[in-house]
């Protein structure tokens, strides 16, 4: 196998992980109380199954009608997130727009709204756009939403070729919650990449040294991760050999 | 014609399936042209349901069934069967994917059909399990239908108190 391969290898597993930052592999989330409009329920429960297609029509329909009551901006919101999911980026980005326009908007709405607004400019390769939109983000964001920024602001670097500037602290446990392992294995794969392997050997055994008990992630979840750094590591000492 | 209604929305949303994958083989980024025409089927869909929903199930004679579960932290929801006038009308065996989105908020429609004006008896049977034991629990509803449509929510709560799960049939005002 040559070099370039185990390099593609790499590469791959890292966009495969990329991948999963998709507006529904949130990470975990309180539960939330009954709704007071069903048709919006009736969304949500097409969007949490990803079936983005019955979730959009059931939010047209409710707007051919009277709308949905009593959910401020969320409607708005999850329209915008479920048109991204289903590939209609410009719709998207037009939602988001007209509720960043509106100043009256509450700054919770105005935080998911640059979120998603980041998301849709990442997904686009327009990184510096994403730093811009995700820098509008406020500290009163929930805490998931900024460990998911957190997340996305290393893998720009990495997109940008710029994440030898970032130094350990920004694996900052605390701060990205669950995205912790998935950021550790995509720093580790770029240095991998780049041929650092010293680095990326440290960032792999973080990774491998980390706890099911200490992550939300699922156990399985976790293992997957570890078997993938554990593989990575394995071709980082056989390059360092040949 | 509910049948034909269906089997358009299925032959357009193939046919949109099928170009998108074309698509995407050839480039990576959807093109405006994949957008717009996604849009149009979204739109087609809307006004499909909006037909189907005024041609077989007129609002005099609606009845629309949900269910919802509000924490759902005492119960994992297994079964669900809905009786009209002791006559099953639906039920529906519940995947983790399915309670999942229950469990974080969505509302499932369950069912949507016809009924006579008039009295009737609405009873749901829920079969799950709790934090200690296998449950098999009913609800009822005596409802009287009017000209407006009926809508119903059957409701799965936390007893906190109770520490166990509760089971009712809200009537929605319509």
């Amino acid at each position: 196998m040559s070099f370039l391969s185990r390099k593609k290898i790499l590469h791959l597993a890292s966009v495969l992980l990329a991948v999963s930052v998709s507006p529904v592999t949130l990470a975990k989330e309180k539960p939330k109380t009954s709704v007071s409009d069903l048709r919006y329920g009736v969304t949500l429960y097409h969007y949490y199954q990803q079936d983005y297609l019955s979730a959009l029509a059931e939010l047209m329909v409710a707007d051919s009608r009277d709308g949905i009551q009593g959910h401020g901006n969320n409607p708005e919101l999850i329209a915008g997130g479920i048109s991204l999911a289903f590939g209609m980026q410009n719709h998207a980005e037009s939602v988001f727009n007209s509720i960043l326009n509106d100043e009256k908007r509450p700054q919770t709405a105005r935080d998911a709204a640059w979120f998603y607004l980041g998301k849709l400019q990442y997904l686009r390769a327009d990184y510096e756009g994403a730093a811009r939109s995700f820098n509008h983000i406020s500290n009163k964001a929930s805490e998931n939403l900024l460990a998911q920024v957190s997340a996305l602001k290393i893998n720009i670097a990495i997109r940008q070729n710029n994440f030898m500037q970032l130094d350990k602290k920004s694996l900052d446990e605390d701060r990205l919650l669950d995205w912790n392992p998935y950021a550790t294995y995509n720093l580790g794969a770029a240095y991998a990449r780049a041929g650092n392997f010293e680095q990326a050997e440290y960032y792999f055994n973080e990774l491998n040294d980390l706890d099911g008990d200490e992550s939300s992630l699922t156990q399985k979840e976790l293992w997957a991760l570890q078997d993938k750094a554990a593989t990575a590591m394995g071709y980082s000492f056989w390059h360092k050999k040949i | 014609m509910r049948i034909a209604l269906r089997s358009l929305a299925q032959l357009t949303l193939i046919l949109i399936s099928l170009y998108s994958s074309f698509s995407y083989a050839e480039d990576a980024t959807p093109t405006a042209d994949t957008e717009a025409l996604k849009e149009s089927v979204l739109t087609l869909n809307r006004d499909l349901l909006i037909l189907e929903e005024e041609l077989l199930y007129p609002a005099s004679s609606q009845v629309a069934i949900y269910l919802s579960m509000d924490l759902g932290t005492f119960f994992a929801l297994d079964a669900v069967k809905v009786e009209i006038d002791n006559q099953l009308i639906t039920s529906e065996l519940y995947s983790d994917k399915q309670t999942q989105a229950l469990f974080r908020g969505g509302v499932q429609r369950l069912y949507v059909g016809n009924l006579k004006t008039g009295e009737h008896e609405i009873s749901a049977i829920f079969t799950g399990r709790g934090p200690n034991k296998d449950y098999k629990r009913g609800a009822k509803l005596i409802v009287n239908k009017t000209t407006d449509p009926l809508v119903l929510e059957l409701r799965i709560q936390d007893s906190e108190s109770q520490m166990q799960p509760k089971f009712d049939i809200k009537q929605w005002e319509m």
